[in-house]
């Protein structure tokens, strides 16, 4: 049976002798299920040994494991160099091992990248990953395409310097020089209004393009006291 | 009148924010430098834009990815080609500037069109690194983690945008 086979190999503590496995092939659904290895089943009328305690808590760490059929699992990724076990039936020489190694990163990064695309975990099988992968990126960058073209739209000639505001060496943002900073160039095609109270809507300005931006979107008022963009960065920096 | 603006500099979107910084700046510089009036067409600014966008990308990364060399690479190629272009001004249209500059980045790394993976991934890798800048000549295992730091950034790049439009609309 194999999983005699399994059991004899990780632990190799007890001779095989069958009532021993016996108990432990019938222990090992009930203790799977309670995945607890520190109390041991007092169910079996006829475990009194403490080397059989021994045992099963070797079996339920294992099958807690989730261990297959398989002797030794192959581990150390993070190690400077890969300890790769061979496993039952695998070949050895230095070439397989290599791929095997080869294969194994290969197979971690995979893990990682579909992590990232979102929806890529329910996936399985290297090709349609890395369709979901190309589609991501593919989506991505016309998404950054598309909003660019919103934000020329949207931006014609806003000067502000808003490297300031974001600098974390300056202690208070909003005292550098703010007002000057928006300095007024090209009045006739000025969103701004300095005397902006009530936001009209300039968007019969030439250069807006209605088609990207609706009507009802209210301009950047500036009203001299610096509110409204401290208002701004204060969006912003909540939006970050 | 306005409350001091508190840095935060436990921040854990440091990579958003220092993105943000740098696209801005990138963005003023880029309506500094041309004249970009309204008479300007929209697609040609959103081209800058665009520029802007990926160049404020490779820049945050710096030197230490692949597709960040490549794209800063393209982009400083670029610059000079447009000078040298402007004294004959033989063309205008940015499309014969990106061709030449395939050109230019062919010669520069190994193009092998037939790439075929040990796992028999051929189609997909041959797209993948048509899509992430500057991994031509990497290996699959460069290549994916290459592809993994290029969808962070990207990622982190569009939100940066959009949350840009959003503010830059509803004010």
């Amino acid at each position: 049976m194999e999983t005699d086979n399994s059991l004899e190999t990780t632990s190799s503590i007890l001779p095989n002798s069958s009532p021993n496995n016996f108990n432990l092939v019938k222990e090992e659904p009930i203790d799977s299920d309670s995945l607890h290895n520190s109390s041991p089943n007092l169910s079996d009328p006829i475990i009194s040994k403490s080397t059989k305690r021994k045992e099963r808590e070797k079996n339920v760490k294992s099958s807690a494991k989730k261990s297959k059929n398989v002797a030794n699992e192959t581990d150390g990724e993070e190690l400077p160099y890969v300890h790769v076990r061979a496993r039952r039936g695998q070949a050895t020489d230095s070439h397989s091992l290599a791929e095997r190694a080869r294969r194994e990163k290969i197979n971690a990064r995979m893990k990682l990248l579909q992590e990232l695309v979102p929806g890529c975990n329910k996936i399985s099988g290297t090709a349609m990953v890395l369709d979901e992968i190309i589609n991501h990126v593919q989506s991505l960058q016309h998404q950054v395409e598309f909003l660019s073209m919103r934000l020329a739209a949207v931006h014609p000639n806003i000067d502000i310097n808003l490297d300031n505001i974001f600098s974390a060496e300056s202690g208070s943002l909003m005292e550098c020089s703010f007002p000057a900073m928006v300095s007024p160039q090209p009045l006739s095609h000025q969103l701004w209004q300095p005397d902006g109270l009530t936001p009209q809507p300039l968007w019969g300005v030439e250069e807006m393009n209605p088609n990207f931006i609706t009507p009802e979107n209210s301009l950047l008022s500036y009203d001299s006291s610096g509110n409204s963009v401290s208002l701004y960065t204060n969006q912003l920096k909540m939006e970050l | 009148m306005s409350p001091p603006q508190q840095p935060s500099s436990t921040n854990p979107n440091s990579l958003k924010i220092r993105l943000t910084h740098r696209f801005l700046h990138n963005l003023n510089n880029l309506n500094k430098k041309r004249s970009n009036l309204d008479n300007t067409q929209i697609h040609r600014r959103s081209h800058r834009v665009k520029l802007a966008a990926y160049a404020s990308m490779a820049r945050v990364v710096g030197s230490r990815r692949a597709w960040s060399r490549a794209i800063l690479w393209k982009i400083r190629n670029r610059k000079v080609f447009t000078r040298n272009k402007r004294v004959d001004h033989k063309t205008t249209h940015h499309h014969h500037l990106a061709r030449s500059i395939k050109r230019r980045t062919t010669n520069h790394s190994n193009h092998k069109r037939e790439y075929v993976d040990p796992n028999g991934n051929s189609g997909q890798e041959v797209k993948l690194r048509k899509l992430v800048p500057g991994v031509e000549t990497m290996d699959a295992c460069g290549l994916l983690d290459e592809t993994a730091d290029y969808i962070k950034c990207l990622a982190t790049q569009v939100e940066v945008m959009r949350n840009l439009v959003d503010l830059y609309s509803t004010i």
